[in-house]
C-alpha cells in the first residue's frame, strides 16, 4: 500500500499548485519584508559587503587612488607578511592589549559595578561618577591623561611627595606605555560598569537566598549563582571588547604624538608609534598606508587581515564548548 | 622635512601686507612685463579657482589673504576662494575626489610631496607655463628651491616662501659662560655647550647647552643634511644610508655629543637626559611660552627662521642671536649654508582652468613686492632672487642670517622621493633605537635599513612600465 505523501505548506510543494490569491499574498509579505530590511540590506551592502570585496580587489593592486589600478599579484600580501616589521610590531601591540586592555576591563568593570550594589546609599552618585568619564571625547582625555603623567607632570609631583623619585616614563617610555594606556580605559571604564551593574541587578534573588540557606559562602555564590547569571553580559562585554580594541586607534596615536612633542599640523609627517614603536597599533598602519603614504594595496592586506584575526578571537569566544558561552 | 610655522604677526606687519598689496595691484600692469602671454586676459569670462593652504594662525591667513586680495584687483575676472589650515594628506584627498569643491590650485607646507605630486601627475608640469611667461627658474629662485620643486626634471612645483635653518643661541647665558662667539663647528659646539650645561648635585639637569638627539623639536635627521652632506638615496631612488659615510658621521656625532654630555659630570644618566628633554619639550615646541629655548632649558638649538617671529611675541625679553649652524672641523670652508626647504605651490591636474591658475601661481611665485611684504608679515624667507636682495626685506640680523644661509652655495635640502618623505620617516625611527643603544653593529643596521627603505619604495610606487 501506497505511504500517502503529506501536502505540506511551503517548501518542497509545488507553487503552480497554490492558489493564485495566496501567491499574491506571499508576494507582497515578501515585498514587505523586503522593505522593512532594505534599510539594513543597503547598508550592509554599501558599508561592509562593498568594502570588503574591494579591500579583497585592492590587495591585489597597486592603486595610487589617483590612476588607474595596475595588477601586481601577491606582491603587496608579500610586503605586509615578509618585508613590513612594522605589521609585527603593530600585531604584537595590538594584542597585548587585546589580552591585558579588554580583561583589565571586564574584572575591573565587574568589581567596580559588584561595590556599587553593595552601597546601600548615594548608590546613584557613585554611578554618575563613575560613567561620567565614559561621556569625554577620547581625544580629549587622551590629551588630559598624556599632561597627567608627563614626565614634569602632576603624577610624578605626587609620586615623588611620596618618595617615588625615579618614576617610570609613562607615555614616553616603550615599557611603560601601554600600562599608560590601559590605565586611560580604565578610567573610562563607566559604560562597562553600567551593563554589569544591571545584569547583577537581575541575578535571581530566590537562587541567592536558597545558597545563602545551603551554607554557600560569597565565593561560592559568586561562582555558582551570580557567575552563571551574568555569562552572557560577560561575554558581550568580551566581545565588544575584542572588536573595539583590536580597531584600536585614536589614544594610541594622540598620546603617542603629544607624548613625542611632534604634533603633526600642515608641513609635518605623522610620526606614528612613538616610542619606539610601542604604540603602534594595525590601525595606525592602516592609516599610514591606505591614506597618508596613499598606498590602498598594503592598507588592504592589513585590513583583511585585521578583519580576520577579529572574526577568529570572536569565534574562539563564541564555541560553544570551552568558551565564554559554556557548554550549553 | 617638518617645517611647520607658527608665527605671530604685528598689526604693523599685516598693515605692511595690505599695503603692499593695494600696490601691487595698482601696478599690476607692470608684472605684465614678465609675461610674454597673458594667460587669463580680462577678456575671457570671470572664473573662480579653490585655493588650498597650511597657514592656520590668524596673522599668516590675513597676510596670505592680502597677497590674494591684491592678485584678484588685478584680475577683475579671477576670483579665488582660498581654504587654510589644509595638510598635504587633505590636498591629496581632495585631487583625488575631483569635482566642484577640490583644489585648483594647493599650497604645501612641505618639500617632501613634491615627488608624490609630481610621480602620481596630480599637480601639472609647469615648465611649459613658464616658458611662455619668459620666466627663467635659474635666475629667478636660487639653486636649492628649484631642487626641492622638481622631480626627475619636472617643474611641478614653484617655491612660494622659504624656510632656511640655523643655530639660535641664548646671548645671556654664552655672557655668563664666558662664551663669546656663536660657535663654528661642531667641535665648538661641543665645547660650548658643556660650558653652558648646568646640573644638579644628583647628576640631573638643569639646563642643557644643546640637545644631542635627533628627537628634539627641529633637530631631526633631514635638517642635518648640509652639515654631513647627506645624500640619503641614488637618483633612482635607492637608499644610500649604509654607504654614505655623511649618515655615519652624523650618527658617530650625535652618539659622542651624548656621551660627553653625560661624562662631564659621574652621576649623570642617558635617562636623566631623556626625561629631561621630555619634561623640557613639554606640549609641544609651538606652545607659547613653553619652547625649551624660550624657557632656558636649553642655550642653542637648531631652528627655523620663523622662531624670530614667536620669539619676538612671546618672549620679547630674551637676548638671542642667530648665526649659521656649525659644521664638521674638516668643513670649516662650508659654513655658511644650512638645511632649506620651504613652501610650494603646484595646479591640480584635474582644474578645469589651468590657464587662470597658472596666472595666480604665477603672481604669487614671483611678484618681489607682495613677496617681501609677506615675507616681512610672517618672519619666512622670500623664495625669489630678487626679493632676497629686496631693501625692504627685514634688516633684523638675527632674520637677516636665514636669508644669508638661504642664498649660500653650501645649503642643501633633502632628495624628492616618489614615496614622499618616508625614506626619512623610516630612517628617523630607526634612529631612535640607535639613540636608545639598542643597535650593536652600525654597518649592519644601516644595510638592514637601507634594505626596508628600499622595500617600502618598491610597494609604494608604481610598478615600472605600468
Amino acid at each position: 500500500m501506497a505511504t500517502p505523501v503529506l501536502a505540506l505548506p511551503g517548501r518542497g510543494r509545488k507553487r503552480a499548485g497554490l492558489p493564485a490569491a495566496l501567491r499574491a499574498k506571499r508576494r507582497r509579505e515578501g515585498l514587505a519584508a523586503l522593505g522593512f530590511l532594505s534599510p539594513w540590506l543597503l547598508g550592509f551592502s554599501v558599508f561592509f559587503a562593498y568594502p570588503l570585496l574591494a579591500a579583497v580587489y585592492f590587495s591585489f593592486y597597486y592603486y595610487d587612488q589617483f590612476n588607474a589600478p595596475v595588477w601586481v599579484g601577491l606582491k603587496n600580501w608579500d610586503y605586509i607578511l615578509f618585508n613590513f616589521p612594522d605589521f609585527v610590531t603593530g600585531l604584537q601591540n595590538t594584542l597585548w592589549l587585546v589580552v591585558v586592555m579588554v580583561t583589565l576591563q571586564t574584572v575591573f568593570g565587574l568589581g567596580v559595578a559588584m561595590l556599587i550594589t553593595k552601597i546601600k546609599r548615594g548608590g546613584n552618585i557613585f554611578r554618575t561618577l563613575f560613567y561620567l568619564p565614559y561621556l569625554a571625547p577620547p581625544v580629549i582625555s587622551t590629551l588630559v591623561f598624556v599632561y597627567l603623567f608627563d614626565a614634569g607632570g602632576p603624577i610624578n609631583a605626587i609620586l615623588a611627595h611620596v618618595g617615588v623619585h625615579n618614576p617610570p616614563g609613562w607615555f614616553n617610555s616603550p615599557t611603560w606605555f601601554k600600562p599608560s594606556l590601559t590605565l586611560l580605559s580604565l578610567w573610562g571604564i563607566g559604560n562597562t560598569v553600567v551593563i554589569f551593574f544591571a545584569s547583577l541587578l537581575d541575578v535571581p534573588k530566590e537562587q541567592m537566598e536558597a545558597a545563602m540557606l545551603d551554607g554557600a559562602g560569597p565565593v561560592k555564590r559568586f561562582r555558582f549563582v551570580t557567575l552563571p547569571a551574568i555569562q552572557p553580559v560577560i561575554l558581550f562585554s568580551v566581545v565588544t571588547g575584542v572588536i573595539y580594541t583590536m580597531q584600536y586607534y585614536t589614544q594610541a596615536i594622540v598620546a603617542g604624538e603629544v607624548a613625542s612633542g611632534h604634533v603633526a599640523t600642515a608641513g609635518t609627517t605623522l610620526d606614528i608609534g612613538y616610542p619606539l614603536g610601542s604604540s603602534l597599533t594595525v590601525p595606525q598602519l592602516i592609516y599610514q598606508q591606505g591614506i597618508l603614504n596613499a598606498n590602498t594595496g598594503p592598507a588592504c592586506v592589513l585590513s583583511i587581515l585585521l578583519f580576520v584575526m577579529t572574526m577568529l578571537f570572536t569565534l574562539i569566544l563564541l564555541r560553544r564548548k570551552n568558551g565564554l558561552v559554556g557548554g550549553d | 622635512m617638518s617645517h611647520l610655522r607658527r608665527m605671530t604677526g604685528s598689526a604693523a606687519a599685516i598693515a605692511a601686507v595690505l599695503t603692499a598689496a593695494a600696490c601691487a595691484g595698482s601696478t599690476a600692469p607692470a608684472q605684465q612685463k614678465i609675461t610674454a602671454v597673458d594667460p587669463y586676459p580680462t577678456s575671457k569670462p570671470d572664473v573662480t579657482i579653490n585655493l588650498w593652504h597650511g597657514f592656520s594662525e590668524g596673522s599668516e591667513n590675513d597676510a596670505f589673504n592680502a597677497m590674494v586680495a591684491s592678485f584678484e584687483k588685478a584680475h577683475p575676472n579671477i576670483h579665488v576662494k582660498v581654504t587654510g589650515n589644509i595638510t598635504d594628506t587633505q590636498i591629496q584627498q581632495g585631487i583625488k575626489a575631483g569635482g566642484s569643491q577640490s583644489p585648483d590650485v594647493a599650497v604645501s607646507f612641505t618639500t617632501d610631496d613634491v615627488g608624490t605630486y609630481c610621480s602620481t601627475g596630480q599637480w601639472i608640469n609647469l615648465k611649459q607655463d613658464l616658458a611662455a611667461a619668459q620666466i627663467d627658474v635659474a635666475k629667478t629662485f636660487p639653486a636649492p628651491l628649484i631642487n626641492y620643486t622638481q622631480y626627475q626634471g619636472d617643474q611641478c612645483a614653484l617655491p612660494l616662501e622659504n624656510d632656511a635653518y640655523g643655530l639660535y643661541y641664548n646671548k645671556t647665558f654664552f655672557q655668563q659662560a664666558g662664551v663669546t662667539d656663536p660657535p663654528k663647528t661642531l667641535s665648538e659646539l661641543q665645547a660650548d655647550a658643556l660650558k653652558l650645561t648646568q646640573k644638579n648635585p644628583d647628576g640631573s639637569f638643569k639646563r642643557i647647552g644643546f640637545f644631542p638627539s635627533f628627537a628634539y623639536f627641529e633637530q631631526v635627521p633631514g635638517h642635518f643634511t648640509s652639515v654631513f652632506h647627506l645624500k640619503w638615496q641614488t637618483p633612482t631612488h635607492n637608499s644610500l644610508l649604509a654607504s654614505d659615510p655623511g649618515f655615519t658621521a652624523m650618527l658617530n656625532w650625535q652618539k659622542s655629543f651624548e656621551d660627553a654630555i653625560l661624562n662631564q659630570t659621574p652621576k649623570s644618566t642617558a635617562k636623566q637626559l631623556t626625561d629631561f628633554m621630555n619634561k623640557s619639550m613639554g606640549a609641544g615646541e609651538f606652545t607659547a611660552g613653553q619652547n625649551p629655548f624660550e624657557t632656558g632649558a636649553v642655550a642653542m638649538s637648531m631652528d627655523g627662521e620663523w622662531r624670530n617671529a614667536n620669539l619676538k611675541a612671546e618672549t620679547p625679553n630674551l637676548s638671542y642671536g642667530t648665526a649659521p649652524f656649525p659644521v664638521q672641523d674638516s668643513d670649516a670652508a662650508s659654513y655658511g649654508g644650512g638645511y632649506v626647504t620651504g613652501t610650494v605651490i603646484g595646479i591640480s591636474s584635474r582644474s578645469a582652468h589651468q590657464d587662470a591658475d597658472w596666472e595666480l601661481v604665477k603672481y604669487l611665485t614671483t611678484n618681489t613686492d607682495t613677496l617681501v611684504a609677506f615675507a616681512n608679515a610672517i618672519q619666512n624667507v622670500p623664495s625669489t632672487i630678487a626679493a632676497l636682495a629686496s631693501p625692504q626685506l627685514t634688516q633684523n640680523p638675527n632674520f637677516q642670517t636665514f636669508v644669508k644661509v638661504s642664498g649660500n652655495p653650501n645649503s642643501a635640502t633633502t632628495p624628492a622621493s616618489p614615496n614622499g618623505g618616508q625614506y626619512q620617516q623610516t630612517a628617523q625611527t630607526w634612529i631612535a633605537t640607535w639613540e636608545a643603544g639598542q643597535v650593536s653593529n652600525l654597518p649592519s643596521a644601516l644595510s638592514a635599513l637601507d634594505t626596508q627603505i628600499d622595500k617600502d619604495t618598491n610597494a609604494g610606487v608604481r610598478p615600472s612600465g605600468s
